[in-house]
């Protein structure tokens, strides 16, 4: 028998807040985290994480090997665990799947000295040390598909909780390449906005017709997943049931994205979670704002989603957190959601397509709602997750 | 450089390596007993010893990696256990040599202490 899967608890970092609550609170106060940097003389826009991450995780010997993103998910997890009611004598049969992203600062040398500088480079070091901090030893994945990665985790850990493997699995992941040599290799690819493409004032925005590229961000996301009835029993808080997870790759170039591969992924999530395209209340689009990838998201919401379901894109408040965007845009959608509104993107003014309802102005959102999350990736990669909001299912 | 300067130094290494305070750390401290240093954690402070001090670390001596096989291999050759614990580690003193055989039995010997005369041998001998 297949189980209902939960979300019980959500540790957060992104650029405008330490925890779901405060970021919901900056995007209602209209504040964004956008800095300008300087890259070999060139002005790009960046989104970074404020503030000192060390002192808020445990002290642990193993820190010397944590990249930045790897530290945002450490923060993430401890605080996902501490304000969750999981108590820690489960922990030990808990699953772990994280999407992450490469350690770009390597690229310039830096920490190379040590002896098990290789730990900086394989991507699941956090992974093992979020292991050995919290004691949790079961099932596990580290998921490096570029910016499908931790929507992907998620996913991979509801279909373990969904067919009885687990019972309960921390999720997520994170992502920074706000250093010289990460912001370089994006600058040669062309995926940068540049604030002086759109004079006067700089306005990235996703589905616009104007914008060419996204705005890189950084941070992370932890949910607790599990089985249904346990977290219903226990009492506890929920953010939302998950009904269904799909992902694809689209086997078609490294780079540009594919609407027929976004499509099967959303076509997967819906026959899992026995939803219709028109049943979904909102999607919380990947809205990268480069127009291939606006183009191919266009092509699959308007293919396979009711013309006007409310499309939002938080990476105009955050940025693009890469391998990190799918969980932290999960949880901010989940928030707002639950809360009742829909963060409007900003500064859209002429979207790409006239026909559907990009979310401009905040608006209202009934419950119980059906949320439909999607990211695409690099290399082809699609995932799709929808979650119920308000309501668990019967 | 004297052994206080030495000593500052190897603290400072030890806890950012260990992710605690230097003032946790004493030239008494057992490496492995008091501040439960890994063998991963000796690969590091060999690298740091090396970038800090610039000598080139042998880390059998330095760690004291082969200490149970020499006092082993001197009971087979019916030697003086001391004798030939000072051949092996000549940068210990012999009331440390001394010490070392009579705790032994209590674990693993090797002491903060141990590692900051190491490096001052080096260095004189450089």
């Amino acid at each position: 028998m297949l189980k209902g899967v939960v979300i019980s608890s959500i540790g957060l970092l992104c650029p405008l807040g330490a925890c779901v609550e405060e970021a919901l609170l900056a995007i209602e106060g209209g504040r964004c985290a956008f800095e300008t940097f300087s890259l070999n003389g060139e002005d790009v826009l960046i989104s970074p994480v404020r503030g000192e991450i060390v002192n808020r995780t445990p002290p642990f010997k193993y820190r010397r090997y944590l990249s930045p993103w790897g530290m945002f998910v450490l923060y993430a997890a401890t605080w996902a665990l501490e304000h969750g009611g999981i108590d820690p004598g489960e922990y030990d049969h808990m699953g772990l799947f994280l999407g992450v992203g490469p350690n770009t600062e390597v690229l310039g040398g830096d920490g190379l000295s040590q002896a098990l500088a290789l730990l900086k480079v394989i991507p699941n070091t956090p992974t093992c040390i979020i292991s050995e901090l919290f004691g949790i030893h079961g099932e596990n994945l580290t998921i490096t598909n570029a910016c499908t990665s931790s929507l992907q985790a998620v996913g991979e850990g509801f279909r373990r909780i969904r067919y009885g493997t687990l019972s309960l699995a921390m999720c997520g992941g994170g992502d920074s390449r706000l250093n010289p040599w990460g912001l370089e290799l994006y600058n040669r690819a062309h995926v940068l906005f540049h604030p002086c493409d759109t004079p006067p004032l700089p306005s990235y925005a996703p589905f616009d017709v104007e914008n060419q590229g996204f705005v890189p961000g950084e941070g992370a996301a932890i949910l607790i997943l599990e089985e249904r009835e346990r977290a219903y029993k226990r009492g506890d808080f929920i953010w939302g049931e998950v009904l269904g997870y799909g992902s694809t790759i689209a086997g078609k170039g490294p780079t540009a994205p594919l609407a027929r591969g976004l499509i099967a992924a959303l076509s997967c999530a819906l026959e899992e979670a026995g939803l219709e395209g028109g049943e979904i209340d909102v999607v919380f689009a990947h809205g990268t704002g480069t127009p291939l990838n606006d183009m191919a998201e266009i092509e699959a919401i308007s293919s396979v989603l009711s013309a006007d379901v409310p499309i939002c894109a938080l990476k105009s408040w955050i940025g693009h957190l890469s391998a990190g965007c799918g969980g932290v845009e999960l949880s901010l959608a989940l928030g707002c959601v639950m809360q009742g509104w829909l963060p409007p993107i900003r500064n859209l003014k002429h979207p790409r397509d006239g026909t559907l309802h990009f979310v401009t102005k905040r608006e209202e959102i009934n419950l119980p709602a059906n949320v439909l999350i999607q990211n695409m990736g690099f290399g082809g990669h699609n995932a799709a997750l929808i979650i119920r909001v308000g309501e668990l299912t019967s | 450089m004297d052994r206080g300067e030495i000593l500052v130094k190897i603290r400072d290494i030890l806890g950012e390596i260990l992710d605690i305070s230097p003032d946790e750390i004493y030239p008494s401290s057992y490496m492995i007993r008091d501040l439960k240093v890994e063998s991963i954690d000796l690969l590091e402070m060999a690298v740091a010893l090396n970038s800090v001090f610039g000598i080139d670390v042998d880390e059998d001596m330095a760690f004291l990696k082969q200490l149970r096989l020499v006092v082993e291999r001197a009971k087979e050759e019916e030697r003086d256990r001391g004798v030939a614990l000072r051949e092996a580690f000549p940068h210990l003193g012999p009331e440390r040599i001394e010490e070392i055989l009579s705790e032994m039995e209590d674990g693993p010997v090797l002491k903060v202490g141990d590692v900051v005369a190491y490096v001052e041998w080096e260095l004189e001998k450089s």
